[in-house]
């Protein structure tokens, strides 16, 4: 579920749990960035502001970490589509933390 | 008494630096008195008179004239130096002992008549007991073509005022008097006082010559003999003219009236100092106007000084508003890039999860799309994009350096060898950069097109199957590097947004004893303080919008990464649009001011304005025609007299084309102009006359007939009138 191949050693890897449950019948991917929580209701198609914002404290982490997500699915979970959707989401998130975050480094070994 | 000869003198030829002249020269020690350094060999003579650069010298030796010693002088000095014949006689009068000494310069062409004279006047006595009356001297000497000239006044061995007075009336031709000085200053004094006067070396010692020679006047105008410098002392309008002419002169049009250009006059102006004088409202001022729009319409380099516009030159030279502002004045980066980023700037919106949602559940529904396994893949990433803008910077700079360093003159510097090494290493550097650059590009067009590919497969493969397309990425990193290239440039714009300023001070002119003034040059980026009206006008008034942008731009640093971000950096984009303004270069404030040698604020008066920008003009090296409307005005006469002429007379003997409206007699006289334009207004209406002081005419250009005394002319426009100048003379002597 998750990649442990990385290009470029970083030093500062952060590892984040992040839960796909159930919320008030919707499911939620639950993000926990610093003393922030952000939920993701993936039954809904207005949640773009949540995602933003949620982005937007996971740069401020991403400049300063190599975050890598792990997912994480409540034993009582049982809707597998979503398990799909949340696993591939947090794929991608990851690669695409991943590249931002050689981006950076080069561009710190570049000044 | 004096005086009373000075009026009946001839006016007096003035003498000022131009052609080095010693009328009174020994080269024989004749009397017991005289020292041995008088005796001079040939050789010396000659290495002495070519290293002083003296162009006629009198050879006036005490009572005796040696014709073998002269016509041996002038062969040898011949080309370099004419050599006038001479002799320094014993004038008695009154007791034994009442003696003067009288210098007689013959014409060379009467050389053998003169030794003569001579011979047969001192015969039967040496040069030590010679003695002789005046009556004698002028009766035997004056058919040689004669000029008669006694000491005078502070030399030793000087005239009476009883003897200049005969010597005077016995003189048929008046003008052969010329008053010996003791010195330059001295003679100046006389020539000031209308008395022909000349100062000589009497040298006593050949080992100080030239070295005295400092003393000698010159002549204003180039003779070309003695009978040349005769007729410049009888005012012969040809020769003077014949001389004048030496200089080359150039017809201009000039309009008199500014309403009417109907009226054309042509002048010649000479490559000296030219004066336009004349009664107010007769059109001078016009003259200089006209001559300037002339010069400005053939591109000749030349500088105009109007009086009464100093106040505008000084408004000129101050101003700001044309002037470039400039952040890397400060050392600054004027962030073009960075507003050019925040103006275009848009958030990315990023994957909708329920994208996902869709993809998932159709993606069960069709068994052939999992066959296609291409549907199921994501966009390479691209890290092409920063590394590609990263080797443009530096094919940029590296051009830019080639550039620069090719201003360089190389082999001032390097050998040949060296210089070429650096050459090859630079476009070794240069071709490498633009070798990485094509690779770079290629792999970028790869990977695009790849992605292209894949994404034209997985739509196909979506509209075959009816299944929904992949996402490609979840947005994120479209997202974050959207928002940290914003951060990057408002944080870049912020760290040049600094309080700095720079300061320039360039040199305005000298106004004496309070010292230099300046101008002092101020580039400041807008800091916090307060606004003022000066720094009002310091940032065209655009200062209160600057502030509100600087606060902005601030304020949305702490935003970026916050969901507050949308509404800001609209604002802020409509304002930087709205303000014209896309550089930390819009921030940058000018302002100038005059400043005293201490650099503390200096409003230089009206008169120093006057001395500054008179210095100005005078100073302009480029220029060749200087054009001058009463630059008397709101100056000291000691000043115009001190400074002024002496620089104007300079630039004249530079060959620059001065031209001159005055009511300054200093200026107008003194500066011996060869072109003098009198304009005039009377019952006949308007007249212009022209002609110069050495002819002492003036006339009128349309009427060859009408010609007026130059000499009274001057004093009746310059001086008020000859009564009122003698009246002020009379006043001045009173006093002393």
């Amino acid at each position: 579920m998750t990649e442990r191949v990385y290009m470029n050693q970083d030093d500062n890897k952060k590892s984040l749990t992040v839960k796909l449950k159930k919320g008030s019948g919707t499911d939620l991917l639950v993000f926990e960035l610093g003393n922030k929580t952000h939920k993701l209701n993936l039954n809904s198609e207005d949640n773009q502001n949540d995602i933003k914002s949620m982005f937007c404290d996971l740069i401020l982490l991403v400049e300063t970490n190599l975050v890598e997500f792990v997912l994480d699915i409540d034993n009582s979970y049982d809707n597998n589509l979503m398990k799909d959707v949340a696993a591939s989401y947090i794929s991608d998130l990851n690669k695409e933390i991943k590249s931002l975050r050689d981006e950076i480094l080069s561009e710190n070994s570049n000044e | 008494m004096r005086t009373a000869h000075a009026i009946l003198s001839t006016d007096p030829i003035i003498w000022i630096k131009l052609m080095l002249i010693d009328l009174h020269c020994h080269t024989r020690k004749a009397r017991a008195g005289d020292g041995e350094g008088r005796e001079v060999s040939d050789d010396l003579f000659v290495e002495k008179i070519k290293a002083s650069g003296v162009e006629i010298v009198a050879v006036t030796n005490h009572n005796i004239f040696d014709s073998e010693q002269f016509l041996r002088l002038q062969d040898k000095i011949k080309g370099d130096c004419m050599l006038w014949p001479g002799v320094e006689l014993d004038i008695g009068y009154g007791g034994a002992h009442d003696k003067y000494h009288l210098l007689v310069i013959c014409n060379p062409k009467n050389i053998d008549g003169f030794e003569s004279a001579i011979v047969e006047l001192t015969s039967g006595y040496t040069p030590e007991n010679f003695v002789v009356g005046v009556e004698t001297v002028v009766s035997k000497f004056e058919q040689f073509d004669c000029i008669f000239s006694p000491h005078y006044i502070g030399k030793a061995r000087s005239i009476p005022d009883e003897e200049y007075e005969k010597l005077f009336s016995l003189l048929s031709n008046k003008n052969r008097l010329i008053a010996e000085a003791s010195n330059v200053r001295s003679m100046g004094i006389f020539i000031s006082h209308g008395i022909n006067a000349i100062t000589g070396s009497d040298i006593k010692d050949w080992n100080n010559y030239p070295g005295i020679c400092v003393e000698l006047p010159e002549l204003r105008l180039d003779v070309g003999g003695y009978e040349h410098f005769c007729r410049l002392l009888d005012r012969d309008p040809a020769v003077v003219k014949t001389l004048l002419d030496k200089n080359r002169s150039s017809p201009y049009d000039v309009y008199p009236c500014h309403d009417n250009f109907d009226i054309k006059e042509t002048l010649h102006f000479y490559k000296e100092v030219n004066v336009i004088f004349g009664d107010k409202g007769t059109g001078k001022s016009e003259v200089i106007s006209s001559l300037a729009n002339k010069m400005k319409s053939e591109g000749i380099p030349y500088v105009e000084y109007i009086s009464g516009s100093t106040k505008d030159y000084l408004d000129e030279l101050l101003r700001t508003d044309d002037m470039e502002r400039s952040a890397r004045i400060l050392g600054l980066n004027s962030c073009e890039d960075d507003f050019e980023t925040i103006i275009n700037w848009g958030d990315k919106s990023p994957t909708p999860i329920v994208e996902y949602v869709e993809y998932f559940k159709t993606r069960t529904n069709k068994d052939s799309v999992k066959r296609v396994g291409w549907s199921r893949t994501s966009d390479m990433v691209n890290h092409s994009d920063n590394l590609l803008a990263k080797i443009l910077e530096d094919l940029d700079n590296i051009n830019f350096g080639i550039e620069y360093l090719s201003k360089i003159e190389m082999k001032s510097y390097l050998d040949s060898e060296d210089g070429m090494i650096l050459n090859n290493i630079l476009s070794a550097l240069k071709n490498a950069i633009e070798k990485k650059m094509k690779t770079t590009k290629v792999e970028k067009k790869a990977i695009d097109l790849t992605n292209f590919t894949l994404r034209a497969f997985r739509e196909y493969t979506s509209a075959k199957t009816g299944s929904a397309t992949r996402p490609q990425d979840a947005g994120f990193g479209k997202f974050a590097k959207n928002r940290l290239a914003l951060k990057m440039a408002i944080n870049n714009i912020n760290s040049n947004l600094i309080s700095k300023e720079n300061n320039r001070y360039d040199f305005l002119g000298d106004i004496g004893e309070k010292g230099k003034i300046e101008i002092e040059i101020c580039h400041r980026m807008l800091d916090d303080s307060p606004v003022t009206k000066s720094s009002y006008k310091e940032f065209s008034g655009n200062i209160e919008k600057l502030k509100k942008l600087k606060k902005k731009i601030r304020k949305i640093r702490t935003l970026i990464l916050t969901m507050s971000l949308d509404n800001e950096i609209v604002d802020l984009k409509d304002k930087l649009v709205k303000y014209g303004v896309n550089s930390t270069d819009d921030f940058v404030g000018i302002y100038k001011q005059t400043v005293d040698k201490d650099h503390n604020p200096y409003i230089p008066s009206k008169g120093e304005c006057s001395i500054i920008f008179i210095q100005r003009a005078l100073g302009n090296q480029a220029a060749t025609v200087f054009l001058l409307d009463e630059p008397e005005q709101s100056m000291a006469n000691s000043y115009i007299d001190d400074i002024i002429r002496p620089r104007i007379t300079q630039l004249g003997r530079q060959k620059k084309t001065i031209i001159l409206a005055t009511h300054n007699a200093n200026l107008a006289v003194r500066t011996l102009p060869y072109l003098t334009v009198y304009r005039s207004h009377g019952a006949s209406g308007y007249n212009t006359y022209i002609g110069n002081p050495f002819s002492n005419q003036l006339e009128n250009i349309n009427n060859p007939i009408d010609k007026l005394d130059w000499k009274e002319v001057s004093m009746r426009i310059l001086e008020g009138g000859k009564e009122a100048f003698y009246d002020r003379e009379g006043i001045y002597e009173s006093g002393r």
